[in-house]
């Protein structure tokens, strides 16, 4: 049993492996910027969903404001590159410094919360990441408000063949990291925490401190995905504090199949793609620049049909066919027996 | 005789209802006690009470002579009281053998480890292992816990508290809607942990029947107060009990009989 279970491992972390190889190579077959910055983007996005499904699809917090990591994220990068100038390193220092406050706030606001009803945490959040929006309107010395600023970055970041493989990395990088994180024994007792609070708590695990935990690793992840974003627009105006960041991340994650990681890389590329294809629909008619209005149709509609989202459906399939080869195996045994007596 | 843990006048109150009244309970250590009660005597309220689902309204819990009526259930885990749920109580959609290996790493105080040994992986596997032959349920270990029968449902509840490692054993009728059939396995389960002597029992049951082989002292609970205490055989004898609570029972007995 512990060997199919290794096996079964192994051919999933191989389909990841072909799958990731196979972005890899794309840029090298198709020469195309556009394409480029879609997938770019699609990565980005891919990791700022995987960092708010540590929150829904495991450890089942529902959070309204995680965007506001993604866009502290955005902005210490941005006002390190116009500031301080557009090095490889100040690039990385806007990154540590996100990091270091995606972690002091997301730990503040999770001991403030995390205690209480759930509901809490999902307030707060949103009021918090509604004030950092209203902060961005009016430090107009640093943020040049509700305009934002355009700003330079290194050769790297602005050439859109190799920023393709800084975020492609990222991504990879991250997927498997967090991946080790969820299957460690700190990311079983998430798990455990998603499906039964009381019951995790009754063998001895202090639920306050996991839900912690979660929520600065997922900020700090989210800080991440908002830097990368900075420096594939070199532009950044408050919108990266608007709420529509934070549903992006729900529609994704819970298009891809919460609770996968994997799901959220699936579910960017889906919005990601249809978004770009709904904005290029716009030119035929203008209702397609309210491109919100068709996720929602996606989403009631992967609710409806798939409420396990793509990475979740699929696994149920992989499940349902093995009980029916189990069965199969059971009903040939029986009659091999038959046969012998 | 050592007790390993007392209450102390240990009331709670929901509005105006009083549900626990003044119960003041002394549990013999590495002894097997039972508590029973008619329905809605307060035998769960009182459970939620010693494992700290709730804190009371007056009274004190002492545990190895620290007072714990101020902790957490997690902390209380981990000082050594282990319960079980009398609604059956599980991480439905992880399979049953997650769900006992989420005690066994609890008892082995793994708790924010990002990394496990492979002695550890292999320790924990064995012990998973041996708890599924004890409840068996082996040929059910990669079931989803919420695919199994209910009677199922209660031997993981078991295996995951006798994984825990608990010094004290809180049982919530252990054998309570499960089919006749299924139920000596429980108790052959329960047996079995008495046998160990090294952990002390407190078990809720309502029909008497079922445990006054098993009990080494019986408590019997009535509206919230606790009616009397003693062996099996005093507190069968205890006319208090013979009216207020067998009576009844008796009554349910012989109903039963001729219909
Ligand atoms: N949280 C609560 N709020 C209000 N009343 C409650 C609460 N919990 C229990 N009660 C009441 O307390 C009384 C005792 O309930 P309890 O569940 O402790 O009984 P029990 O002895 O375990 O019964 P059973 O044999 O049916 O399990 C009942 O009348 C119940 O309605
Ligand atoms: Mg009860």
């Amino acid at each position: 049993m512990i060997m199919m279970v290794r096996k079964a491992g192994s051919l999933q972390t191989r389909l990841f492996l072909v799958f990731f190889l196979s972005l890899a190579i794309l840029p090298l077959i198709y020469d195309s910027r556009s394409l480029y910055i879609l997938c770019t983007q699609i990565f980005i996005f891919a990791i700022f969903a995987m960092s708010y499904d540590l929150l829904l699809g495991y450890t089942g917090i529902v959070s309204f404001g995680h965007g506001m990591f993604f866009g502290i994220g955005a902005y210490s990068v941005a006002i390190f590159m116009k500031n301080f100038g557009a090095t490889t390193g100040n690039f990385l220092f806007g990154i540590l410094v996100a990091v270091v406050i995606a972690a002091i706030i997301s730990y503040a606001i999770g001991m403030l919360s995390l205690r209480l009803k759930s509901h809490f945490y999902a307030m707060l959040t949103l009021a918090v990441s509604q004030l950092l929006f209203v902060v961005a309107e009016k430090w107009r010395s640093l943020t040049a408000g509700g305009d934002g600023f355009t700003f330079s970055v290194p050769d790297f970041i602005r050439d859109r063949f190799s920023f393709y493989y800084v975020c492609l990395l990222a991504m990879i990088v991250l997927f498997f990291v967090l991946r080790h994180f969820v299957q460690s024994p700190l990311g079983k007792v998430l798990k455990a925490i998603g499906q039964n609070e009381q019951r995790a708590e009754a063998l001895g695990y202090q639920i306050i401190n996991y839900k912690v935990i979660v929520s600065v690793v997922a900020g700090v992840i989210a800080a991440i995905s908002g830097g990368l974003y900075a420096g594939m627009l070199r532009f950044v105006n408050t919108t990266v504090f608007s709420i529509e960041i934070t549903l992006d991340a729900l529609l994704m994650t819970m298009i891809g199949g919460i609770g996968t990681l994997f799901g959220s890389i699936l579910g960017s590329g889906v919005v990601e793609i249809a978004h770009d294809g709904l904005t290029s629909l716009a030119k035929v008619h203008p209702i397609f620049e309210r491109w919100i209005i068709f996720m929602g149709l996606l989403y009631i509609v992967v609710v409806l049909i798939f409420p396990s989202g793509i990475t979740g459906s699929f696994n149920n399939w992989l499940e349902q066919r093995k009980k029916v080869r189990m069965q199969q195996k059971e009903i040939q045994m029986e009659e091999a027996g038959k046969k012998a007596g | 005789m050592s007790y390993l843990m007392e209450t102390n006048e240990l009331s709670i109150a929901f509005g105006e209802q009083t549900v626990i009244d003044r119960v003041s309970l002394k549990l013999p250590k590495h002894r097997f006690t039972s508590i029973i009660g008619p329905n809605g005597a307060g035998k769960t309220t009182l459970f939620n009470l010693l494992s700290g689902q709730l804190r009371p309204s007056h009274g004190t819990i002492t545990y190895q002579g620290q007072v714990i009526t101020h902790l957490s259930p997690a902390a209380r885990t981990r000082l050594g009281i282990g319960r079980s749920f009398q609604l059956t109580n599980l991480f439905s959609k992880l399979s049953v053998r997650e769900n006992i290996r989420l005690a066994v790493q609890a008892a082995h105080g793994i708790r924010f480890q990002l990394f496990m040994s492979k002695a550890e992986q292999v320790a924990q596997t064995e012990e998973v292992d041996r708890l599924l032959e004890l409840v068996l349920l082996t040929k059910k270990a990669d079931v989803q816990a919420s695919q199994l029968a209910h009677g199922e449902k209660r031997k993981l509840e078991i295996a995951m508290l006798i994984g825990l490692k608990p010094e004290l054993l809180l049982l919530d009728e252990p054998t309570a809607g499960i089919s006749l059939e299924e139920v000596p396995a429980v108790l052959q389960v329960i047996e079995t942990i008495k046998q160990d002597k090294s952990t002390t029992i407190l078990l809720i049951e309502h029909k008497m029947d079922m445990v006054k082989s098993l009990s080494d002292h019986m408590v019997v609970l009535f509206h919230g107060e606790l009616l009397a205490e003693g062996t099996p055989q005093d507190v069968m004898k205890n006319e208090l009990v013979q009216s207020a609570y067998l009576g009844g029972l008796y009554k349910d007995a012989t109903a039963a009989g001729s219909s």
